[in-house]
This record gives C-alpha cells, structure tokens and sequence, in this order.
C-alpha cells in the first residue's frame, strides 16, 4: 500500500515540474499555446496530491497534519487549491504560478526527505483544534506566497518596464494591489491559525503562550504583516516598497515554519 | 501655546499610527533578540552563564537590560504598556466625536466597526495577559501510581506564581490511582488516562480523570498531563550492617527517539560512592544473549544497572528481573516493583477566560475590518 503510495506521490511531483517547466518556457518564449500544457499538467498533479493525501489518511486513520510529510503535503494542497480556484475565477496572473509551483513541489521534496511514516495519532494530536490550525495556518501561507508571487512580478516589472514579458500582464498597480489582497486573507487566516493554537496550548500545556520559539517565530510573522498592512495604510507604502515587505515576509514566514529548529529545541513541531 | 493645545498634542501623539508603526517594530526587534539570546524558560542557567561566557560583550548588554528574561524585562513591558496607550487612544481618536462615525454610510461604517472591534480585542488581550501574568500559578509535580500528594504550593517541584497574587493553594489532597497508557503496534503512543482522587477535608470531593489534551478542572485549578513514565520501586540493603539503606520509587526519565521509548535516570546516592544508572524495560525478551525491548506495558519487566565513579567511566553491574537483587560492593539493590508516573502542571490562570474571549473578538473583527474590501474586490473583479 505504501509503495502505491509512494509511485502516487512521485507522479505528482513529476507533473509539477512539467507544469513548471511548461509555463516557464511560455513565459521566456512567449508562447500561448503552452499554457494549456501548463493547466493540464497542473490539474493531474492536483488530483494526484488529493489521491496521495485520501490514500495517506486511509492507510494512517487520521488526517494527514502531524509529521512533517503530512504537513507538507497538507499544506502544499492547500496552497495549490487557492491558486486553483482563484485561477478559475480569472483573479490571477498565470506568472504567478512560476513563484507558487516551484514553492509547491521543493515543500513536497522537503517533506519526503523525512520519510511517509504511517502510524496513529499521538495523544497530543487528538484535538479538534489540530485541523484548524494546521488549515489556517496552510490557508495563510498559501496566500502570503501568492501575494509574494504578486510582489516579485511588481519588482520585476518596475524593473524592466518595456520588457515585452511583463507587458502582457496587468498594470503595476493592479499587481501591486493583487499582492496585498492576497496578503489580507493572508493575514486574517494567520490571526485564526494563532487564536486557535492559543486556545489549543491551554488545553495541551495548560498555558496558551508559552514564548517557546516557534509561537515567537509566529507572531514575528504576525506583527510583520501587521506593520506591512498599517505602512500601507497609513504610510502609502505601495509598489516597490510593499513588494520588498513582502518578500522579506515570506522569508519570515518560511524560518516561522521551517527553520525554528536550527534556532534551539522546541517542545512545538512544526512542518 | 496653551496648556490644552499640548495636551491635545500629546493625546494624539500618543494615539497615533506612527507611534503604532514606531512600537510594532520595536516588539518584533526584542522578538528577535528573545530568539538570539537565550531564555531563562528554555535554557538551564548553566546553558546561559556558557553562553555568556562565549559572548561577553553581549552578554554584558543582555544582564544589564534583563534580555534572558526578556518577556518579564521592565523594556519589554514597557512598549507593550506604551502599545496598549497607542491602541487605547487611536480607538478614542477613531470613536470620538460619536457623530462623525454615525455620518458614514455602508462599507465605510463597516470598517470602522472592525477597526474599533479589533483593537478593543486587543485591549482585552493586553488587560487579560496582564492578569495572567499578574495573577497565574504554574505548578508541577510527578506522581506515581498509589501515591498521594499534599497538594500545596510548598510541595511542588516548581512553582511560579504572579507578584500580584496573594491566594494560596492548599488544602487539598491527590491521591494518585491507576495510569493506563496505550500503545499501537507495541510504540505509537495513542492515549493516557490518569486516574486520581482530590481529597478535600478528609472526604474524597471527586474522582477525576485527566487525559493528555482533556485536562480536569478542580476549583479553577486545571490538572494537565504533560509526561508519563515509570518507576521502578528500588530497595537497597546493607550487606555488612543489616540496615536498609534506601526504599523508594523513582521515576525515570522517558526518552523518546523515533518512537522508541526508552526510561533511565541516575542516582547519586552519598553511601555508594558512585553514581548508580538505571533503566528499566516493562516487557522484554532474549534473543541471542541479548535483551530486546517487546511492548510498553508491564508484562515482564527488567532492569539494568550500571555504576559510574567520579572520572564518568561506566561498569555494567547487569540486568536483574523483578524481585531479583544485583551487588554492588557490600549493598545488595533488589528490584521491588514497578509502576507508571506521570506528571502534572496545576494550573490556575484568571487572565485565560478574557484571553481567550479577546481572540475570538480580534478573529471577529478583523474579518468585520475586511469584509467590505474582500466583496468589493470580488464585485470590482467580476464586473
């Protein structure tokens, strides 16, 4: 079963690679008719990350959020649904996939370097708050990358203006200003992901803040989109400077949600 | 200029989103420093005065401005004190004059309610972390199964209490029953259920069960399972003098590598000499000479000793079954019985119920703040 698993899993990874590399070459050599090349492969690797995930709950017996694998490939879903649905609605520019898909398919590598374990649920894990804070907390950095993807085609094109492949996308503000809606629901599932951890803490460890490293790391993210959203407002940080915010926050997010470990113990798993 | 003009001035000085600006960033800069320099909570003192030792010249700035414990620093208290004036302020500033709120229309109005909805959160979060901290009692203890426990403040093995509170926590008895523990697969720790009795002026008041993740609450104070583990009860007798040396349970640390659980401590014991090293296995099995871990649960327990002498060089003194004695020098060490631990924090905290209150509130409305741009956007789009 976990070999079918595992062949499951390396399909869809490969199906992310050729999505990627199908719309890079659309983008580099401006060709249109690779973008449908892109959506197919993007499509079958979606239903292939649903199977692996279904075929992952049913061989463990919970829901794929407690090891790292699992978070990964939770996480990655979730991310690839929002880019999906919001595709879907025309809400999106395709280039944006270049940022979104490699994040995708390097996270799901990232997971399966720490092996598909299939085992139980541990007693720390049998909570109801363990689903919503991991899907918030995946809601949220799926729509911080994306509105990072914004961000590094607003830089890019304030960069190069008359380059003939931005050109074909919307105008700056309009990237500009996709990048921070984005950024909003970012940040309004990232208060649901902290607020419900908070409240899951008490239950687990009898405190809902601890101070360990990985809740710091949390609200650093946190209060970091939250200057972000004030500069915004108040300050009329927009285009470049917003832009750069924005990558420096999703670098932020990504020691939030990856690199506590190298900073000192945790009693906190995170992906 | 006149006295009102500068208070005035100040007010919104104080209220404004510049200051909030300024403020946030400070907090994400001690954030940061609160990861680069260790914190009394996570790191022993030893690991702090080591690491002060490596780097003097910070170490020098973090003593002087109290960084180890930065959370408690009278600078960290003091921009959060500052951010909770910020927050309070801004909200007058955005509610008053009343009118000026009453004459915006639809979507405008909306945003404000989220504004005003999610700072006022704030302020009750701020107000609820301030009780907490004031007011909480962090207690904790290890019990092991059959034993009972005068559950007072003395007794516990740590105990943190709030400057402000003056309430004691005593009186009360536990009396530990029966821990069961389960496993998957013979490894995969899936549920613990702690059975006890609170014993409350001699007559049992209830009888409580406590499971890691489902804590009981007695009388405010919730009992939360953090460990469990076992302890080998330990009898050792002097061969020379006839005299019973020692008779206790100890409960041993649990390790937990890759799901396989392991529980060993050492003992330091005046009349050995030496540093004794024990580590026990609920059930086991021989497989060619060698003993071989099979389950979690007592079936056939064993366990191994080995002394250590002052330069740390280790003698393997064996294994013994339960029941079973072991020599070391002139004292016989029997293995007597074994039982499971677990350890407990009791905890009071009054600041948790507003706390808690306080981020369903901020959840409410910072969605209340961005519901209208999140319909425009949509509308604007589609059209």
């Amino acid at each position: 079963m976990k070999y079918t698993e595992v062949i499951l899993f390396w399909f869809m990874v490969f199906s992310y690679v050729a999505s990627f590399i199908f719309q890079l070459f659309g983008f580099i050599k401006k060709k249109e008719n690779l973008k449908k090349y892109t959506s197919y492969s993007l499509y079958i690797a979606f239903l292939l990350h649903t199977a692996v995930g279904i075929f992952h709950w049913i061989l463990s017996g919970h829901s794929p959020v407690t090891d790292t694998f699992e978070l990964n490939l939770t996480g990655t879903w979730f991310t690839i649904l929002i880019y999906l649905i919001f595709d879907k609605m025309g809400k999106i520019e395709k280039p944006v996939g270049l940022v979104v898909i490699p994040v995708t398919f390097l996270l799901l590598g990232y997971g399966y370097l720490h092996g598909i374990n299939i085992k139980p649920i541990g007693p720390a894990y049998d909570s109801p708050w363990l689903a919503v804070h991991v899907i918030f907390a995946w809601i949220a950095f799926g729509c911080y990358a994306i509105g990072t993807g914004y961000a590094v085609f607003v830089v890019l094109k304030q960069k190069n203006p008359e380059n003939e492949r931005y050109k074909k996308m919307s105008n700056i503000e309009i990237l500009d200003e996709s990048s921070y809606r984005y950024i909003v629901i970012g940040f309004i599932n990232h208060a649901i992901m902290i607020a419900s951890g908070s409240l899951w803490a008490k239950k687990l460890w009898g405190n809902y803040w601890l101070w360990d490293p990985l809740e710091t790391w949390s609200l650093i993210s946190f209060l970091f989109y939250a200057f972000y959203l004030h500069a915004r407002s108040f300050l009329n940080w927009k285009l470049r400077r917003a832009s750069y915010l924005a990558l420096l926050g999703i670098f932020i997010m990504i020691i939030s949600y990856w690199g506590v470990g190298l900073f000192g113990p945790t009693p906190h798993p995170g992906p | 200029m006149k006295a009102k003009e500068i208070i005035k001035k100040i007010f919104y000085a104080l209220g404004s989103y510049q200051l909030a600006l300024i403020l946030i960033g400070f907090v994400l800069c001690l954030l940061f420093i609160s990861i680069a320099i260790p914190q009394k909570g996570f790191f022993t003192l030893s690991e702090i005065s080591l690491w002060e030792k490596e780097n003097p010249g910070i170490g020098f700035i973090a003593n002087l401005l109290d960084f180890y414990n930065i959370f408690q620093s009278y600078l960290f208290l003091s921009i959060v004190a500052l951010l909770a004036v910020n927050i309070l302020l801004c909200t007058i500033i955005k509610i008053i004059p009343l009118q000026n709120i009453l004459k915006l229309k639809g979507s405008q109005r909306i945003r404000v309610y989220g504004f005003i909805t999610v700072h006022i959160s704030l302020l009750v979060l701020l107000t609820a972390t301030f009780i907490s901290s004031g007011y909480k009692m962090t207690g904790s203890l290890v019990l092991t199964e059959n034993q009972s426990f005068i559950d007072e403040e003395k007794n516990y093995q740590y105990l943190a209490k709030g400057a402000l509170r003056k309430k004691e926590h005593s009186g009360i008895m536990i009396r530990q029953k029966k821990i069961d523990s389960y496993y998957q697969e013979g490894k995969y720790h899936v549920r613990t259920d702690s059975y006890f009795e609170i014993i409350d002026k001699n007559n049992v008041a209830t009888r409580a069960i406590s499971k890691i993740n489902d804590p009981y609450v007695f009388d405010d104070y919730a009992f939360t399972i953090i460990e469990v583990g076992y302890s080998p009860e330990i009898m050792i007798y002097d061969t020379v003098n006839q005299r019973q040396m020692a008779n206790a349970f100890v409960a041993l640390k649990t390790s937990n590598i890759s799901n396989y659980r392991s529980y060993s401590d050492y003992l330091d014991l005046d009349f050995l000499k030496k540093r004794l090293n024990i580590s026990v296995m609920p059930a086991h099995k021989e497989e060619n000479g060698k003993i071989i871990k099979t389950g979690e649960n007592i079936v056939n327990p064993i366990m191994f000793v080995e002394i250590e002498d002052n330069k740390g060089s280790r003698k393997k003194l064996g294994y013994i079954k339960l029941g079973e004695k072991i020599k070391i020098g002139s004292y016989d060490l029997y293995f007597m019985n074994l039982r499971r631990w677990n350890s407990f924090t009791i905890i009071d905290d009054p600041g948790y119920v507003l706390a808690a209150w306080a981020l369903y509130i901020f959840v409410i409305g910072l969605m209340i703040r961005y519901f209208p741009d999140i319909k425009s956007w949509y509308k604007v789009e589609n059209s």
